[in-house]
């Protein structure tokens, strides 16, 4: 382990401690899970709040000592997970503090630390409840991975746990069919994001010789977001698109922007944390970290500009007429997301780092606050006997033509279409083309066996 | 003869005296059988670890004698004993008569006789010998075997006649091309590659779900192919052969996705997942040869797991279908949670034990086959999806309602905690097999190298 580069050993202990404790918390819960053991809800809420909020504090103290003395980055190396040295392979835990990353873990560890306060009394009783808050620690020692990763690969491994989780609390209700559909769905989305990924990790790795992410962003002994990437514009485009898919899955861009009011399926905490708020921005944090590589190839942050706006204008276009609040909630989250993505691509970087971490707070209020919001709303429209005012919507029934707005509402009412396209030309050939090879392989067995079925 | 050399010959009989000795026994008095079975299937575990701890230093270059250990069976034969071990120790009572103790135990042996004979001759011998189990079984329970009977035989006959041709073929001669492509078929069809995929669905869909775990899990392809294939094939034949394995890696992972019974759906899935571990070997570089152990290892210990937990809810509800939601999540929360271990295990998922050799592979492959690297990946996303469906489907929906208990039962649990313990073991220190893996592999190299230079002449001859 080595912390020379933090302002004193103390700093660097403590941020140690601040990747140790989701981790033992990780730790515990699953091993608990492991050998049958139902931990009780008491035990559970301590656990995970005295894990949050040492965390918390241990990263709080680290931004402050920064703040204080004046210092912009440091790297902890915590070893090497697997090390082949003459096949030049190593999977480095390696770890960043830096503005970037210390801003997004502070604000996991809030957000994290709010919704475990929440979750303890709102899923009290509850039969999954220690499910939950498994998922919870799979989730938020994922997220401190992601944010806090100096190389491509720990990144991966923290996007993996935030995937796992994400799915399996969207399918936390697993009773009715609908949360598992689509909490299947949303892992179907986040598997093919991880597999361009990693194969974006890998391309970056061959071309590079290397996965650290100072190195490859030219971040190493500067500060973010300088830098300059040492790859060529051609290596830049080819990994940059493949990051770009990874990021579209994970935040939901067009053409993968169905999964996110999908999402709201879960239990509501977990809807404000891991979708509205932090997992949802895990695409643009991606693109913050490797920024440098965007300005290698002109046609890059194009591409992130064109897929943000669009994803801003469909979800705007969505929000408007939704009928159930988390819906709603989502499909703005997705235009803040799009606009995110826009700022990354324009160049304004540090513009879109405070509009992320704003929006994480703002969207996480929103989200918990939503179920008391329509009981307010019930108890003073019982009060005045009668509907509160409805917003006016005369100005665009004046300045957009009707057949126009038409078509704007049915595109806005099928969120674009995009979940329909991607089954119609994706999934049913996938699916039909595997049960007819399926089918042949039973008519072989059948017939080299001498069972011959009657055809149907 | 050497202390390494006793012990290996112990691994190889003592389950093979088990093995005659329960042939009879079997009929009558079946708990009796069970208890002696697992007697003697603890015995060569242990003795299988002794025989590796033994020989662990010796293996690399050329065995010495017609017994000896590579750095292959150093793993894989302790490996192979304890799959055969836990098997059918997690059997439920009610299941002992469909699990035939003896065969089991001969099984074992021929595996541990594949990992220790060097001959390639008797290599061919046991290959031959491994297929009787399955098929007297079949016959057993008046099932067809012709499937799997001639798609074994042909392979057999196809690397035996290869085998014999190649002997007698100077090396670079049209002919001895041809010889490798008939070998490399004969491997590719034991192997269970597209498009001689089908017995292996047949198998699992007809044996009984442990003996077809038994026979399928150990992955002797993988052997085939490293003792039988490699010395002879030249680099770009290894490549026609990674492309097959390819395909067959992405096409077992889409048939896993849409399968609707779930024995045919771990069989796709452990065959999609068995063309990765042999991928790795084709790669020909040493990254390449320590992914390919590395994964033939996490296939062995996650997919035991992973078939483990589908019998386990098999003999509680009767042969599962994958077109419904069982709901069985309440009434067993320990499969539950061991089925998505072991499967998460299977696909490389971070911190556990398949994940460095999926790292391993991509990165190999990522330096000689990018094409195939990238096709891996998405298979490799393709089998989470997978997995994660067979998840849902078995353990979401309207609760399973049920007069008795379904939760795990003791043996079960210790069964499926033990191979947890080392999928989360050697997932968190991967270290702890990648090296030795590394070692071994560059040692196979080596030995290959030698045996396809033209001074040394033709391999085990």
């Amino acid at each position: 382990m080595n912390l020379a580069s933090f302002p004193d050993a103390f700093t660097g202990l403590m941020a140690c401690l601040s990747l140790l404790s989701p981790a033992i918390l990780l730790a515990v819960t699953g091993l608990a899970s492991l050998s049958g053991l139902r931990l009780h809800e008491t035990l559970t809420n301590r656990l995970t709040a005295w894990s949050t909020a040492i965390g918390l504090a241990a990263i709080v103290y680290v931004t402050g000592s920064f703040i204080l003395q004046g210092h912009q980055t440091a790297t902890l190396e915590l070893g090497n997970w697997i090390t082949l040295r003459e096949q030049h392979f190593h999977f480095r835990f390696k770890f960043i503090f830096d503005a970037l990353s210390l801003a997004f873990a502070v604000a996991s560890y809030i957000l994290c630390g709010l919704v475990s306060v929440f979750s303890s009394r709102y899923l009290h009783r509850d039969r999954g409840y220690g499910r939950f808050f498994m998922c919870y620690a799979i989730f938020t020692f994922g997220m401190i991975l992601s944010a806090l990763a100096a190389t491509i690969e720990v990144l991966f491994v923290g996007w993996e746990l935030v995937g796992l989780s994400s799915a399996m609390l969207v399918a936390f209700f697993h009773e009715r069919p609908s949360p598992v559909k689509n909490g299947l769905r949303i892992w179907c989305i986040y598997r093919i994001s991880d597999a361009a990924f990693l194969v974006g990790a890998l391309y970056l790795h061959h071309l590079t010789g290397e996965g650290d992410l100072q190195n490859i962003t030219g971040i190493h002994g500067g500060n973010w977001p300088d830098g300059v990437a040492s790859i060529t514009p051609g290596q830049a485009l080819l990994v940059g698109i493949l990051f770009l898919v990874a990021a579209a899955g994970k935040s939901g861009l067009i053409p993968f922007s169905g999964w996110l009011p999908r999402a709201m399926e879960g239990p509501t905490p977990s809807s404000a944390i891991f979708y509205g708020a932090l997992s949802v921005h895990l695409g643009a944090y991606l693109f913050l970290r490797i920024c440098p590589i965007l300005a290698v190839n002109s046609v890059l942050p194009w591409l992130l500009v064109v897929a943000g706006l669009a994803t801003a204008f469909m979800a705007a276009l969505s929000s408007r007429v939704q009928t159930d609040i988390k819906s709603a909630l989502a499909f703005s989250s997705l235009t803040q997301v799009g606009i995110i993505f826009t700022e990354i691509g324009l160049g304004l970087r540090w513009i879109a780092l405070v509009h992320l971490i704003g929006h994480t707070f703002l969207r996480t209020l929103q989200l918990l606050r939503a179920p008391n919001l329509l009981h307010d709303y019930r108890t003073i429209e019982n009060a005045i006997g009668g509907r509160l005012d409805q917003a006016d919507g005369s100005w665009n029934q004046r300045l957009i033509p009707d057949g126009v707005r038409k078509a704007l509402y049915r595109l806005a009412i099928e969120r674009s279409f995009l979940d329909q396209a991607l089954d119609q030309f994706i999934v049913r050939p996938f699916v039909g083309f595997f049960r007819f090879c399926e089918r042949i392989e039973n008519s072989m067995a059948d017939w080299i066996n001498g069972n011959h079925r009657p055809r149907t | 003869m050497s202390i390494a050399v006793i012990f290996l010959i112990l691994a190889f009989l003592i389950p093979l005296a088990g093995s005659l000795l329960l042939v009879r026994m079997a009929a009558v008095e079946r708990s009796r059988a069970r208890s002696m079975h697992l007697g003697f299937a603890a015995l060569a575990v242990i003795i299988s670890i002794l025989a590796s701890v033994v020989s662990a230093g010796n293996f690399g270059a050329e065995p010495p004698g017609p017994v000896g250990l590579d750095g292959t069976g150093v793993v894989m034969m302790p490996l192979v004993a304890l799959v055969s071990l836990l098997v059918p120790l997690s059997t439920q009572q009610t299941k002992f008569r469909r699990v035939p103790m003896a065969s089991t135990l001969f099984s074992q042996s021929l595996a541990t006789g594949m990992f220790i004979f060097t001959d390639d001759r008797v290599l061919l011998v046991l290959l031959a010998l491994m297929v009787v189990p399955p098929v007297l079984e079949l016959r057993s329970r008046k099932k067809s075997s012709r499937v799997f009977v001639l798609h074994m035989g042909l392979s057999l006959i196809l690397m035996a006649g290869a085998w014999f041709y190649l002997s007698v073929t100077e090396r670079g001669t049209a002919g001895y091309r041809t010889g490798v492509f008939i070998m490399s078929i004969g491997v590719l069809i034991r192997c269970g590659c597209l498009p001689f995929q089908g017995w292996v669905t047949d198998l699992i869909d007809k044996s009984s779900f442990g003996s077809g775990i038994l026979y399928l899990v150990p992955v002797t392809g993988a052997y085939t192919l490293i003792r039988l294939l490699m010395p002879v094939a030249s680099e770009g034949a290894l490549h026609l052969v990674g492309y097959v394995l390819m395909a067959n890696a992405f096409f077992c992972a889409g048939m896993a996705i849409v399968r609707q019974d779930a024995r045919k759906y771990y069989s796709s899935l452990l065959n999609s997942l068995s063309s990765h571990a042999l991928l790795g070997f084709v790669a020909y570089t040493s990254l390449g040869m320590t992914a390919g152990l590395c994964m033939w290892i996490a296939v062995t210990v996650s997919m035991t797991g992973f078939g483990m937990t589908i019998r386990g809810l098999e003999s509680r509800v009767g042969r599962l279908s994958l077109d419904r939601y069982h709901g069985l999540y309440e009434q067993t929360p320990h499969l539950a949670m061991f089925f998505l271990i072991t499967g998460l295990a299977s696909v490389g998922f971070p911190g556990t034990v398949g994940f460095a050799g999926i790292e391993l592979l991509l990165e190999s492959l990522a330096t000689s086959y990018p094409w195939i690297g990238t096709i891996i990946a998405v298979s490799t996303a393709l089998n989470g999806i997978a997995v994660l469906r067979g998840y849902f489907r078995l353990f979401s929906g309207p609760q399973h309602m049920a007069g008795l208990s379904l939760q795990a039962r003791l043996n079960e649990r210790i069964a499926l905690l033990a191979l947890s313990l080392l999928i989360l073991v050697f997932g968190f220190l991967p270290d702890l097999i990648v090296h030795s893996r590394l070692h071994a592999g560059e040692e196979l190299m080596q030995l290959i190298h030698q045996q396809t230079t033209p001074e040394s002449g033709h391999h085990s001859h």
